[in-house]
């Protein structure tokens, strides 16, 4: 089993296992930004798909790994440099300004998936809300 | 000319519609006014909000003045959804399946900072209540 972090928006709480096989130097580097306390906020060029912003600690992720362009409901993938992590609630491809282009997949959800991402359903309609990232061993 | 009022959250914007490049979806929309109902951002489109009734739902009518990447201030409709599409920044026709056309049917005039700052809002704070109405005379 890999290691594990937790999301929490609004109080619902799910558990995800970082793809550290498939993404070795993103989940390091992800993991080592870990706690993380940001504003969420609906896509709007990449469909039923919720994204923040990891901060400084991801800028030196340059390159993609396994790319990926379809985000799966309960996938979070990461652009190069940590600018967007993306989740995922429904059909989620990444795109943006003049198409379509690649991320690297960074965790699954594992548990409570199903209502975690009702949470993020409703951001279509209720706008932002804060997302708190940490590691599931409480670092 | 026909014109249109379109209001959100206290501010009133004005268009004209073109009667002449759009006539069929100008037709459509005048006779399904008035109409009130919620405005979501994009999801799929980018820098735009878009306002759906079923009224304009029509899949079999035909795009009329096709536009891919409507600018700010331009009126467009996407008939098989029933979405008028207010751009205010970067924004392409677009669904889940790709890129669409969409028909121009008509455009803002006048100062549109106010109203772009609140369609721009609907992705921070949510959904907005829109209404659009015939302005006679």
């Amino acid at each position: 089993m890999g290691r594990r972090i937790i999301f929490e928006v609004e109080g619902v709480e799910a558990a995800a296992e970082l793809q550290e096989e498939l993404s070795p130097k993103t989940t390091e580097a992800f993991w080592n930004a870990l706690p993380l306390d940001t504003t969420l906020m609906h896509a709007k060029w990449s469909g039923e798909v919720c994204f923040f912003r990891p901060g400084p600690g991801l800028a030196g992720i340059t390159e993609l790994e396994n790319p990926v362009t379809s985000i799966y409901p309960g996938t979070l993938v990461m652009r190069p440099r940590g600018t967007e992590a993306l989740m995922a609630y429904g059909t989620g491809e990444y795109r943006w300004g003049i198409g379509v282009d690649y991320t690297t997949r960074l965790a699954k959800l594992v548990d409570n998936e199903e209502t975690f991402l009702a949470v993020l359903r409703r951001m279509h309609e209720e706008g932002e809300k804060r997302i708190r990232v940490r590691r599931a061993d409480g670092g | 000319m026909k014109r249109i009022a379109i209001e959100l959250g206290g501010v009133t914007v004005h268009a004209r519609l073109y009667e002449d490049k759009a006539p069929k979806t100008v037709d459509l929309l005048w006779k399904a006014l008035p109409l009130a109902g919620p405005l979501h951002h994009a999801r799929w489109s980018g820098s735009a909000a878009y306002f759906t009734a079923t009224a304009l739902r029509v899949p079999g009518l035909a795009v009329e003045n096709q536009v891919s990447f409507p600018y700010p201030a331009s009126l467009c409709l996407l008939p098989t959804e029933g979405e008028i599409v207010f751009a205010y920044a970067q924004c392409q026709a677009r669904t889940s399946a790709g890129n669409v056309w969409a028909t121009h049917f008509g455009e803002l005039e006048g100062d549109t900072g106010a109203f772009f700052a609140l369609l721009a809002e609907t992705q921070v704070k949510g959904v907005k209540p829109m209404s659009i109405r015939r302005e006679e005379g």
